[in-house]
């Protein structure tokens, strides 16, 4: 569920996750998984100068709550039942606040959330956390959505072992060090690929590089004399 | 602008220190954290120049 907020001054969010409250009424005594929100924005009257008019923003307080009933008991043996309260009490939930100062056409408020292990995992979850804070789902990330599954893991190992190198090139084209840009690049292009690659930068937005590409990138840099810190 | 999406396993070890390298060295191409969500144990990053 998705609330978006066009105008607003000061907004505040409390969550509030209660494992184990029960629903007064409910027949089979089970608990519940409670997940409540609420939003205040507040109102501001004001005017800059005599010459102008008054400015008024609007406040904006909503609340909502979802109760997810599990098969947990309230008895002693509570927590012990098989996808009970336990495994059903995953929650991922998103707040973004951005650019509300004034009349800010572009700024607002939005919130995600999700409750359950169904919820935070199925499809639906990941589309809608998948949208950008005005609702949209952008070119790149529908692409990744449609072929999600053919997108490639990064390689612990092999990004783990380029951080240095990743470092020292940042550091190296901060201060503008053309020298070490180019000995960069020509280490690049010195790896074993077919197509080569042109430049340092190309290397990193590959995926498919690998730990001892990387060991021997920064081999072929220390032997021209590139110096690391780590 | 270009492009970059990645994905890592959120339930392998060290995973935070996982995503900080990878945001680091796409960083360094030029590349800046555009979005995320999560894809069943992966997480998914966007990276956009």
């Amino acid at each position: 569920m998705e609330h978006r907020m066009k105008i607003g001054d000061r907004a505040m969010l409390l969550v509030v996750i209660v494992a184990g409250t029960t629903l007064a009424g409910c027949a089979s005594q089970s608990a519940s998984v409670i997940a409540a929100t609420s939003t205040n924005l507040g109102v501001e009257i004001g005017q800059q100068s005599a010459s102008s008019g008054p400015s008024v923003t609007l406040g904006y307080k909503r609340a909502e709550l979802a109760i997810v009933p599990t098969n947990r008991s309230r008895d002693a043996a509570a927590g012990t039942t098989k996808d009970g309260a336990r495994d059903t009490a995953n929650v991922i939930m998103e707040l973004n606040y951005t650019g509300t100062e004034g009349n800010n056409a572009t700024g607002g408020v939005y919130q995600r959330l999700a409750v359950g292990d169904i919820a935070v995992t199925q499809g639906g979850a990941t589309v809608m956390f998948a949208k950008n804070n005005k609702g949209d789902i952008t070119e790149a990330q529908a692409a990744a959505l449609k072929n999600i599954s053919a997108i490639t893991a990064a390689d612990p190992a092999a990004i783990s072992a380029i951080v240095p190198l990743a470092i020292r090139y940042t550091s190296a084209k901060s201060s503008t060090d053309a020298a070490t840009i180019a000995k960069f690049d020509t280490a690049a292009a010195s790896l074993d690929r077919s197509p080569r690659f042109k430049t340092f930068e190309e290397f990193l937005k590959s995926n498919n590089f690998t730990k001892l590409e990387a060991t021997n990138l920064r081999k072929a840099l220390e032997a021209a004399s590139v110096v690391f810190n780590n | 602008m270009s492009t970059l999406i990645d994905r890592v396993d959120l339930t392998t070890p060290e995973v935070d220190q996982q995503i900080v390298n990878l945001c680091t060295v796409r960083g360094a191409a030029g590349l800046q954290l555009a979005a995320t969500f999560t894809y069943g144990t992966d997480l998914v990053l966007i990276f956009q120049s």
